[in-house]
């Protein structure tokens, strides 16, 4: 459930139609549009953040294995 | 994908989390010689603790909480000054919520509104403006406040109110810089900070170029980072990463919402209403040079200052806190909010007696929310 509010997209207008903002994610702040999120950039941060995820979880693992060997 | 859930994921934080600790080991980092490590914003303190993150860092790491919380520290003269407007007959003066519970000397924004001025809070500037649209027999003043998150949208409101002709819309201006108070805390000889979390969205106006100095003059680390528990613990991985390499500059984890260059259209509103004040009051840090914003002579007829012949430095200047309060040594991270003795008990979020209770940014209330007390005490 959301709300509904009128926003002022002056800040992340280009050179564009404002029809151009329709399905783009932004940030809004005190009735101002301020940061069209970017995706490509939201992607690359979050392909970091699974590696080192998967990187513990194979740490973990390998971590697991030899406390088997070693009893 | 809704560019939130994505960064709160548990697997991925077990991640950072060990990388975090394994750094801070590397580092040398112990209880007892931890590494400071501020967090500039008030958005980051808020979710530092709403996620419990201090407590899942290693002993060796500590967290200071930094001056970004522009509810709490906005100097108390201020508030008089703005009760002072909203007394005057046929003003309404117009506010975000978290300003109205600030102490005053004489009284906060609340309490002048319970006495009978016509005080309502707003979401936007924009519905204080619509609100002198619709009351062209009152003043409408607008209490503008904030860092440069906020700075654009007021600007742009007086921008609007010039375009429209809308003569009694004025704005109290209010609105500080980060910079500043950064250059401030770096300045001082007591300083024991070795690197910084950058402010989010004040930076997706402002860039991450005005952060320079710290790394290029300062030799500190600093990492823009966003507000999901990841972004925090990935951008305080990245700061102790450039501690152990020895390296200091100015990184984005941010980069989805933050472009290098900050927004050229908030910027360029900015630098055409406002002009820095030569210095301005910051509670519990004092006076700090070109720290704080003024509207330009060009739009002094929406300038609540010119307006009402209220302004800064016209009034006495009492800087003086309320007894026993300790807000100013929390703000500069000498002691922890429960080592103060008013800390819950002659001050709750409730009854707040320093600003630091007020704002859900305000370190004071974090501890006090999310039982930073329990936890510290028990130590
Ligand atoms: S507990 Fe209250 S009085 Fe004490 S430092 Fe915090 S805000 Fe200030």
């Amino acid at each position: 459930m959301g709300v509904r509010r009128q926003v002022n997209v002056a800040c992340i207008l280009k050179d564009e139609p404002i029809e151009a903002l329709i399905g783009t994610w932004s940030l809004i702040h005190v009735g101002f549009a301020m940061s069209r999120i970017n995706e490509e950039e939201a992607a690359l941060t979050l392909d970091i953040l699974r590696q080192l995820g998967e990187a513990q979880a194979e740490i973990e693992a390998m971590r697991a294995s030899e406390r088997m060997l070693a009893s | 994908m809704n560019y939130a859930d994505e960064f709160r994921d548990p697997v991925a934080a077990r991640g950072v989390l060990a990388a975090i600790a394994r750094v801070t080991d590397e580092i040398g980092a112990t209880r007892e010689k931890p590494v400071h490590i501020m967090e500039i914003c008030g958005g980051h303190t808020h979710a530092i603790f709403r996620y419990g993150l201090d407590k899942l860092t290693p002993p060796g790491l500590e967290f200071i909480h930094g001056p970004g919380c522009p509810v709490c520290v906005l100097p108390m003269s201020r508030i008089d000054e703005c009760v002072e407007i909203a007394e005057r007959p046929g003003v309404i003066m117009t506010t975000f919520g978290d300003a109205m519970r600030v102490p005053g000397h004489r009284k906060s924004l609340i309490q002048a509104k319970a006495d009978g001025a016509d005080i309502r809070m707003v979401y936007s500037p924009l519905d204080a403006l619509e609100l002198a649209r619709r009351h062209p027999d009152r003043e409408v003043v607008f209490f503008g406040l904030g860092f440069e998150t906020t700075t654009p949208s007021t600007a742009l409101t007086i921008l609007q109110a010039a375009a429209d002709g809308q003569t009694n819309f004025s704005v109290f201006c209010n609105h500080i810089t980060v910079p500043p108070p950064i250059k401030a805390l770096l300045d001082d000889p007591h300083m024991i900070l070795d690197g910084f979390v950058g402010p989010g969205h004040v930076s997706m106006v402002i860039g991450v170029r005005p952060y320079d100095f710290i790394a290029r003059d300062y030799g500190k680390p600093i990492v823009v980072a966003g507000f999901e528990p990841l972004d925090l613990l990935q951008s305080v991985l990245m700061v102790l990463e450039q501690i152990r390499d020895g390296r200091a500059e100015v990184e984005n984890q941010y980069s989805r919402v933050v472009p290098d260059d900050g927004n050229p259209v908030s910027i360029a509103a900015c630098a055409e209403v406002y002009a820095p004040r030569p210095s301005f009051e910051w509670r519990g840090l004092g006076e700090i040079d070109a720290s704080g914003l003024c509207i330009r002579p060009a739009y002094a007829a929406w300038d609540a200052e010119v307006k009402f012949g209220v302004g800064y430095g016209k009034g006495p200047r009492a800087v003086a806190e309320p007894d026993g309060c300790r807000c100013g040594d929390v703000m500069t991270g000498r002691i922890k909010p429960h080592a103060c003795p008013q800390f819950g008990t002659g001050c709750t979020p409730e009854m707040p007696l320093g600003a630091l209770m007020v704002s859900s940014e305000g370190a004071c209330a974090a501890y006090y929310q999310y039982g930073g007390l329990r936890l510290e005490a028990a130590l």
